[in-house]
């Protein structure tokens, strides 16, 4: 996914003290553009009116050409959600039970997905539209939403930490309008390595 | 007081008669100019008919108050930037004095508030759901809450049970019944490929106010065409039709106030070799006109336009008796003439006006005009051309011919080849008329909008509503026979308002059933429940207190108005006293309306055709013996001739016959104005064999003055008649076909055909080329203004679907059944025995572990059993899947189709027994199936692909999907 490499690329410049027109330049040049990504993460909640911390632990794969992304949460709970061929899937991994509803018939289902994508590509063109993005810290770069933007109706900002060699996004950071906090950390990672329609099964 | 005494006086005093006569002009003038005129079409309805009533719902409802701002993006999808101005736009137009509510934001700018919004109000929306397993709601609660997108966690807080889904499934369901295509996504009303948003005005001005309607139209068009952005703009809505209309009628009413007098004088100073007196004939029918249109404008209150519209033809009607008395004055023997032409006269005026006169028993107010019109104008045209014209047209001393001779010698007609020629004609007709006459009584024959309106209409509903459903409205929907008559149509799929926001009655019942539950020990259970599965700990707030306080709330103060997301959709769907329902299908509606006593219309072109055909049928038939009967009766009081009375009435009938055989052959069908112009036809046609008659009487004279007579006021009629089909409007047009076509008949039949067969006399065929012309003009030179439609082709279609195959008797499918939030994949094996109407059907789990096993026929699960293991729902649901197959494999084979049908744009729709067909593709093949029963989409099935091995099963009754693939 080349606007998956592009973001990280515009971040992944931002080195301590840099601007945010040299880290974008950075990351372009340091960026592994991504077709596929295949790896682990860790998906933290932070619910700020309950004082609770939810981690989930899981996989999640990406193709930039279908613009499909499985996300399958191993603990603590077994289940997954797929966005894939216009479908979104919802599986219980302990009944074995799935869903599937079609961004045809439900609009709702067709804003999640774009929302969804949206946030795991870091479309740089589409996050400029409703945020403004400043350095915040040496290899974080955080996106405020602008105040008659879409992303305010849900979010106040959005932070990505890039990795040391700056060819891909470590951390992503969600602040939501109601306090509380969406960390995604994805962890050993595999790209460009072609995916099967078995890669897809739940 | 005998006319020859009454001539003489006049003379005598011809000065103070002429001044009267200007001084009642010019006041006519006056008056006419001050009128009132009407355009809408809703005039033209019989008081107490169905159109009528629907029409007068349809205002009710506020439908016809409505209109639509609709914005078109050049970009792909609308910017921020357009958005902003189309706010700007919608803020500006809602401070209009016209304008009642500009509705842009349907939805408020933050979602999540106007989703927090409806659990308030879920206490009066639905029963309470079971509460009694919170462990699984918290499960799936927790499932939720993995999904890595922002704002889930307050969602799912404020909803563990996934009442929002329901209600917004009611949306969903209200959004495809009404088949506008939506992006939900957005607060404004953005289309399905977000190039399109639309702004809905409701307007604060009286129906009838197109002067004020006009200002705010100018208004809105002015502002769009500045719209920035390549941003485009396009009003769609009834009152831009009736102020379209407006402009058309008073376009083809300009050009036709001029072209007619214009051309009569011209034609009269070339036949009557420049004698300027000739200018008086058209005058005085003028002037009758203009005072009978002063007196209706003051006793209607409000004259029709198309009305005036129709009195260009009647001025070529009036001309006529103007011709046959200036003829009389002109000739030698100018008194004699004059008392001789006073029984003809009076009986070709006289049928007419009775014709005319009768038209005051219909009860359409419009039609009621046109005949009050015709009657007055003719009548005063006869005795204005009886009293004035002799006094402005001297007699002519120098016994010039007042009318041109035939130039050279015509060709002759015998007796045995009018005989012939009659014969053929006459067959050659009735087998047309009875086999290819079409009647279209259809309501956009009667909207002449321009152009620009029909296209700028066909872009919306190709942008937002692709497929219109039907649309029933009810007066006082929650009256004892209006809920009589939604149980009634159950089976037609109704989507109400109050599916959307419940009725006070049901509001209640549903209030009380929470207020019944213990919801401080609901609360507990379920917060037991989440701290056992992590969501909550014992020292922090309650996980789900934000919907255990929305609920509280809404029972301590239940809103009085439905929740922002559900409002708008109420106030769509309801207008005061009147609720429009969409409706799915409308099999059996029909017969449910006729028993019911509700105050109920069917929108639809179907229903408006049925109520146009029915409340016009009616009136026509009333009217036509009765139009038969007065003009028998003056026939025998002035003709006194059987001979007579049968050459007149040969050639009414012959004229409407051949009329309708001509207008068949070229194509055309016979409309509602052209069904009214057709008893209009009996009035004219009938002049014509009265002055046969009396032409008979001078045994066809050669030198007799009536043959000339008879060929150039044919010849006005006509071209009157025919500059209708220079009209704009089909209302006009329609009507100035078959005046033109009818005239043109009824002159050759009496000048040419009819004679030699009465008089045995040979008839010079003097004024043929100009009536050819005229006759050429009106048929060739004047476009349709409505496009062609497409024809039926039954037993085409029949022999396609008979060539389908016949399907498989053992079918394999992999089956997944979709049930709230489980997919079940399965597969399905079928034996299908069509002779018996049975299939046996197996469905086992992907690795092949029996589940199920039913024998079932269309109509029910025969014998058979699901195995034990599984669950009692999916039990059930497994019987479904065997009824839903039976359906399918047993009812889509052609033999079983109904042979009503009609073909349509290269597919083929047509229902049977509650069950929807689309037959499309090149050969014929099932594309579409649904099958509705108790008002629920039992199943749909759709072809997904060209070879016809997918299938998708849609069960939207039950939320349960099922995708089949043919193996």
């Amino acid at each position: 996914m080349r606007t998956f490499l592009a973001i990280i690329l515009l971040f992944a410049t931002a080195l301590f003290g840099e601007s945010l027109e040299e880290f974008t330049q950075r990351l372009r040049e340091k960026m592994i553009p991504v077709e596929t990504y295949n790896g682990e993460f860790i998906q933290t909640r932070e619910l700020n009116a309950l004082g609770m911390t939810l981690e989930f632990r899981g996989k999640m794969l990406y193709e930039k050409d279908t613009c499909s992304i499985l996300w399958r949460v191993e603990k603590p709970i077994k289940g997954a959600f797929r966005i894939h061929k216009g479908v979104i899937a919802h599986w219980d991994g302990d009944s074995g039970k799935s869903l599937e509803a079609s961004a045809e018939r439900y609009s709702w289902v067709k804003v999640v997905q774009e929302r969804l994508t949206e946030w795991i590509k870091l479309d740089l063109r589409k996050l400029e539209e409703y945020t403004d993005l400043s350095m915040a810290g040496e290899r974080r770069i955080r996106a405020v939403a602008k105040e008659d933007g879409i992303l305010k109706k849900v979010a106040e900002a959005i932070e990505i930490e890039f990795t040391e060699d700056l060819t891909r996004a470590e951390t992503i950071t969600i602040e939501e309008k109601s306090g509380d906090k969406l960390i995604i950390r994805f962890q050993e990672p595999v790209l460009n390595k072609p995916l099967t329609e078995k890669d897809w099964e739940f | 007081m005998n006319l020859s005494r009454l001539l003489q006086i006049v003379s005598a005093h011809r000065t103070i008669v002429w001044t009267a006569a200007v001084v009642l002009f010019v006041l006519a003038l006056v008056i006419a100019i001050r009128g009132r005129y009407e355009n809408g079409i809703d005039g033209i309805f019989a008081k107490g008919s169905i159109s009528q009533k629907t029409m007068a719902l349809l205002q009710e409802s506020g439908l016809s108050d409505k209109l639509v701002v609709s914005f078109r993006s050049d970009s792909e999808t609308l910017s921020a930037e357009q958005i902003a101005w189309i706010d700007g736009f919608a803020d500006d137009l809602s401070e209009m004095p016209q304008v009642r509510e500009a509705l842009f934001r349907i939805l408020p700018e933050d979602l999540g508030k106007s989703m927090d919004e409806i659990v308030p109000a879920l206490p009066q929306l639905m029963p309470p759901p079971d509460f009694s397993n919170p462990q699984s709601v918290c499960n799936d609660v927790f499932r939720q809450l993995m999904i890595p997108a922002p704002g889930v966690v307050s969602f799912v807080r404020s909803d563990p049970y996934g009442l929002r889904t329901r209600i917004m499934e009611r949306l969903q369901a209200l959004r495809k019944a009404s088949g506008v295509r939506l992006d939900s996504s957005k607060t404004y009303p953005a289309s399905a490929d977000q190039r399109h948003a639309a702004i809905k005005i409701t307007l604060n001005v009286p129906h009838a106010d197109n002067a004020a309607t006009a200002v705010l139209l100018d208004e809105i068009v002015a502002r769009t065409r500045e719209a920035p952005f390549d941003l485009h703009a396009a009003v769609v809505g009834a009152a831009v039709h009736t102020l379209g209309n407006e402009s058309v009628v008073k376009r083809d009413l300009r050009l036709l106030g001029w072209l007619s007098p214009l051309f009569l004088v011209a034609l009269f100073m070339i036949v009557f070799r420049g004698d300027w007196h000739c200018v008086w004939i058209p005058v005085i029918p003028l002037g009758a006109l203009l005072l009978s249109t002063a007196i209706l404008s003051v006793v209607t209150g409000g004259m029709q336009f198309f009305v005036l519209g129709i009195g260009g033809s009647i001025l070529g009607l009036a001309v006529d008796q103007g011709i046959h008395i200036y003829l009389a004055c002109r000739t030698i023997g100018r008194r004699e003439n004059l008392l001789a032409l006073v029984r003809p006269l009076s009986l070709a005026a006289g049928t007419s006006i009775a014709v005319f006169a009768l038209m005051l028993l219909l009860k359409s107010p419009a039609l009621q005009q046109l005949g009050a019109l015709s009657a007055m104008g003719l009548l005063f045209s006869l005795v204005a051309g009886f009293l004035l014209l002799p006094t402005l047209v001297p007699a002519d001393k120098t016994d010039r011919p007042a009318v041109a001779r035939a130039s050279a010698v015509r060709r002759f007609m015998s007796r045995r080849n009018a005989i012939g020629i009659l014969t053929a004609l006459s067959i050659g007709s009735l087998v047309l008329c009875t086999t290819k006459l079409r009647f279209e009584f259809e309501i956009s024959r009667l909207d002449g909008a321009p152009k620009q309106v029909w296209e700028d209409e066909a872009s919306y509903a190709a942008a937002w509503v692709p497929h219109t459903p039907p649309i029933l409205l009810v007066r006082q929907p929650d009256s004892p026979q209006a809920q009589s008559l939604m149980e009634r149509i159950d089976a037609c799929a109704p989507v109400r308002h109050s599916d959307s926001w419940p009725n006070a009655a049901l509001r209640a019942e549903n209030l009380a059933a929470w207020r019944a539950i213990d919801l401080d020990a609901t609360e507990d259970s379920l917060r037991h429940a989440a701290e056992a599965a992590g969501l909550n700990r014992s020292d922090k707030p309650d996980f789900f207190a934000p919907f255990f306080d929305g609920i509280r709330d809404g029972l301590a103060n239940p809103p009085a108005e439905a929740p922002s997301w559900l409002g708008t959709a109420c106030r769509q769907l309801r207008n005061g006293d009147v609720s429009i329902v969409f409706l799915g299908d409308t099999d059996g509606l029909e017969n449910a309306l006729a028993a019911s006593d509700a105050d109920a219309v069917l929108l639809s072109p179907d229903a408006f055709r049925h109520a146009l055909t029915t409340d016009f049928g009616r009136q026509l038939l009333m009217l036509f013996p009765l139009a038969c009967a007065a003009v028998l009766l003056l026939a025998i009081v002035i003709l006194r001739s059987w001979k007579g009375l049968l050459l007149a009435f040969s050639t009414v009938f012959l004229t409407l016959l051949f009329t309708c055989a001509l207008l068949t052959e070229i194509g055309r069908p016979i409309t509602l104005m052209g069904a009214v112009a057709a008893m209009l036809l009996v009035g004219l046609s009938v002049d014509y064999g009265v002055f046969a008659a009396q032409w008979m009487k001078e045994d066809f004279a050669a030198d007799s003055t009536i043959p000339k007579a008879i060929a150039l006021s044919a010849a006005t009629t006509i071209f009157t008649s025919a500059l209708l089909l220079f009209s704009k409007h089909p209302v006009l047009f329609d009507i100035g076909l078959m005046l033109s076509i009818g005239i043109s008949i009824a002159f050759l039949l009496a000048r040419f055909l009819l004679p030699p067969i009465c008089g045995k006399k040979l008839i010079r065929t003097s004024a043929m080329p100009l009536l050819l012309f005229v006759c050429a003009l009106a048929l060739s030179s004047c476009a349709t203004p409505y496009p062609k439609r497409a024809r039926m082709y039954p037993s085409e279609a029949m022999r396609e679907i008979a060539m389908q195959p016949a399907p498989p008797e053992k079918i394999c499918a992999k089956v997944t059944l979709n049930f709230l939030w489980i997919d079940f994949p399965m597969v399905i094996a079928s034996n299908v025995d069509y002779s018996e109407r049975v299939i046996k059907i197996v469905g086992m789990t992907s690795v092949g572990t029996e589940l199920f096993h039913f024998e079932a026929s269309p109509e029910k699960v025969l014998s058979g059993e699901p195995l034990p293991i599984m669950p009692k729902m999916a039990s059930k649901l497994s019987e479904n899947i065997a009824l839903d197959m039976a359906r399918l494999l047993l009812d889509n084979r052609p033999a079983t189709l109904a042979a009503k049908y009609s073909w349509t744009r290269g597919s083929l729709r047509f229902k049977r027994r509650g069950q929807n067909f689309l037959f499309a593709g090149n050969p014929l093949s099932l594309w579409r199936k649904s099958v509705w029963k108790n008002g629920l989409c039992i199943w749909s099935v759709e072809r997904l692909d060209e070879e016809a091995k997918h299938w998708l099963f849609n069960d939207n009754g039950n939320f349960m999907k099922l995708d089949i693939e043919i193996l």
